[in-house]
């Protein structure tokens, strides 16, 4: 697959996070960036198109609306 | 745009002879003339042979009413989502589609993987589908194309998939953990783990 490459700029408390996020996924960064660019789109296609996107609670049903700004 | 990811080994079943095949990314126009105009009117010609879809296993045709053309062109577009075919003698021999789903294995559970959404070989390529299949090996190619996918995703070579009821001998013997029934999809789930995958990558490269 080709790849380009870019410089990416974060405050330390995003960096933090990123760096949090990779090591409780077991991902490295790059990966991590990867599968939430990948998320925001699918969230992002959702709601444009007009549905709404919720989690849901297994044991209760329970649902919560994710809200997207 | 169709991009090459590797040369790979299938087995002629009738000479016995290993016959050189590629593997690539993303499916262009000769592979959705190929789905049209071999794949779907042999698997249908098959499927109107069984009175059901379930008997239809008895000849590896349940996949007859598989979109490919429209799945393969909605993938294009999203990130995440993926199609793969082999090629060999100028001919679609094999074809899949992935996307990044959630582990279920609890030793991973949560985890990304890579899913495997659909997998097929050509139907010449099927036993017991033709008395003498043309190529052995493709499922095994694509299996092992999905975990370096997940490999190079971050995901460790994690994969998963729901099986159709004719397959899901295939999936055991390949290594696949048989998860659970799923009660939504009216499948079982299968999935791989990271030392599942390793070991069916060893196990490829020994009987290709």
């Amino acid at each position: 697959m080709d790849r380009r490459q870019m410089t990416l700029m974060l405050s330390d408390k995003e960096m933090t996070l990123l760096d949090q996020l990779a090591e409780r996924r077991g991902m490295s960064k790059t990966a991590l960036v990867r599968q939430a660019l990948r998320l925001y789109q699918s969230v992002t296609e959702r709601i444009e198109s007009g549905e709404k996107v919720f989690v849901e609670r297994p044991s209760t049903k329970e649902k919560t609306e994710l809200m997207v700004l | 745009m169709k991009e090459h990811v590797g040369s790979v080994v299938l087995l002629d079943r009738t000479s016995g002879e290993p016959v050189a095949a590629d593997v690539f990314r993303e499916l262009d126009d000769k592979n959705f003339q190929d789905i049209e105009t071999l794949w779907r009117p042999m698997l249908q010609r098959r499927r109107a042979e069984f009175p059901s879809w379930e008997a239809a296993g008895g000849a590896n045709a349940q996949d007859s009413h598989w979109e490919w053309v429209d799945k393969a062109k909605e993938a294009e577009r999203i990130m995440g989502r993926d199609t793969f075919a082999v090629e060999c003698d100028g001919e679609t021999q094999g074809l899949m589609l992935i996307d990044v789903a959630y582990a279920r294995l609890p030793a991973q559970r949560g985890r990304e993987l890579t899913y495997i959404e659909l997998l097929a070989a050509a139907p010449w390529n099927r036993t017991k589908f033709l008395s003498t299949p043309r190529y052995k090996g493709v499922g095994r190619v694509l299996v092992s194309t999905a975990i370096s996918l997940s490999v190079d995703l971050g995901f460790n070579g994690r994969i998963g998939l729901h099986s159709l009821p004719q397959s899901t001998m295939w999936y055991q013997g390949a290594g696949f953990t048989d998860v659970e029934f799923d009660t939504e999809k009216e499948m079982r789930y299968f999935e791989m783990s990271e030392s599942d995958a390793a070991a069916f990558v060893g196990l490829k490269r020994s009987t290709l």
